[in-house]
């Protein structure tokens, strides 16, 4: 079981990484503010894992959290990049 | 109880587009030699008309991998919602527009009981049908107008004001 | 035997989920401008993050037994975060349109900026030769 979460944990990081390079490279906000949203995400992902190598009892629960808070960072940015506007 | 029946099929619907779409998207990344995408953003007129199945078909369109609405014009009295659909996966605009019919149909189909009745209008005819329109109302106002200076009547442009209701 | 049984099914979902997300991280490269990306981050909350949930519900399966609460709560993560991410990726690429991001120049019928053929395009609210 340990391995099989070693290796899910070492995607996601990767694909995080991926993403943080993704940063760099892109010109326009908008890209920036996806990328945000998607490291995020994996590191939900990551927390998730994390929870089941530590045998903790909330990961249901703390992913469940997470997903519903989600969108406050995704509108937060959005509104952001309109500078306030709606 | 058949909404409830096209509800079950529209649910099954929605994640069988999910799994076709993301499969979409990650066996485009190993094609080496074509392009990985054409974005095209397309208007969309909808038959959808109340709050709650716009919205629902929306998200049902910005969940599918492959399209996003990007801007939502609100209706009038003449004209249906548009919707503005930014695709990547489809070949002409016709059908994006088809796979996006077909999806509002279901949809209608759960929020009604029953499908629409008639076929979709092209947002070219939608267009001409209200410039149209509006064009007889300018010349209904230009012949009101003529009456009411002839008879003496003051004419006034906006005879109602809403300043006192807010 | 359940013990193999449940460390095959998490690493089946957890790894396949990953590996989506993995996915449309790396199609990021693919596309050139920000409503694309928008567009192909979709399959990672959509189908990445609800295996991801399955898995660590087969988790909780295999660790603690059945239970109606975790069942709720596991089928209430999937729903939240389809319809949330559905909401965030509109919200998103409303105000990525309105702020002014660039559009790739490729995108071939653009309806944001030229009209369908045959439509004369009028401005209804262009005010009449009268000056202010």
């Amino acid at each position: 079981m340990s391995i099989v979460i070693a290796i899910c944990i070492v995607i996601l990081a990767v694909a995080i990484v991926v993403g943080l390079v993704r940063v760099l490279t892109a010109k326009d906000m908008g890209s920036r503010a996806v990328v945000g949203d998607l490291v995020y995400f994996s590191a939900i992902g990551m927390l998730t894992f994390i929870g089941m190598h530590v045998s903790s009892s909330i990961v249901l629960d703390g992913i469940f959290l997470s997903s519903m808070v989600g969108i406050l960072a995704t509108i937060a940015l959005s509104r952001i990049l309109t500078r306030g506007y709606r | 109880m058949m909404r409830i029946l096209h509800g079950i099929s529209y649910v099954c619907y929605i994640t069988w587009a999910i799994i076709t779409g993301s499969v979409t998207v990650i066996t485009r990344l190993f094609r080496v030699g074509k392009p990985y995408a054409q974005p095209m953003i397309v208007e969309v007129p909808l038959r959808c008309a109340t709050d709650l199945e716009v919205t629902l078909f929306a998200s049902s369109i910005t969940i599918t991998p492959g399209t996003l609405v990007t801007a939502i014009a609100a209706g009038t009295s003449t004209t249906p919602p548009v919707l503005f659909v930014h695709a990547l996966f489809e070949d002409s605009e016709e059908s994006a527009l088809e796979g996006l019919y077909d999806m509002e149909s279901r949809l209608l189909a759960m929020t009604r009981g029953r499908g629409p009745a008639g076929s979709a209008r092209t947002a070219a005819s939608v267009e001409n049908s209200v410039q149209q329109e509006n064009a007889a109302a300018a010349e209904n106002a230009e012949e009101n107008a003529a009456e009411n200076t002839s008879a003496g009547y003051p004419v006034t442009e906006h005879p109602t004001t809403r300043e006192d209701q807010s | 035997m359940n013990d193999v049984l449940a460390t095959t099914l998490v690493g089946v979902f957890g790894i396949t989920g990953s590996l989506i997300v993995l996915c449309s991280a790396l199609a990021m490269f693919k596309v050139r401008d920000a409503l694309s990306r928008i567009n192909v981050f979709s399959p990672a909350t959509g189908l990445g993050m609800p295996l991801i949930v399955v898995a660590a519900y087969v988790w909780t399966l295999d660790d603690r037994g059945f239970d109606w609460t975790s069942l709720f709560i596991a089928i209430l993560a999937v729903l939240c975060l389809i319809i949330v991410s559905s909401v965030a990726s509109n919200t998103l690429s409303r105000s990525s349109v309105l702020s002014g991001q660039p559009i790739h120049r490729k995108t071939a019928p653009n309806r944001l900026a030229t009209p369908p053929a045959g439509v004369v395009d009028e401005d209804p609210d262009a005010a009449p030769e009268t000056g202010d």
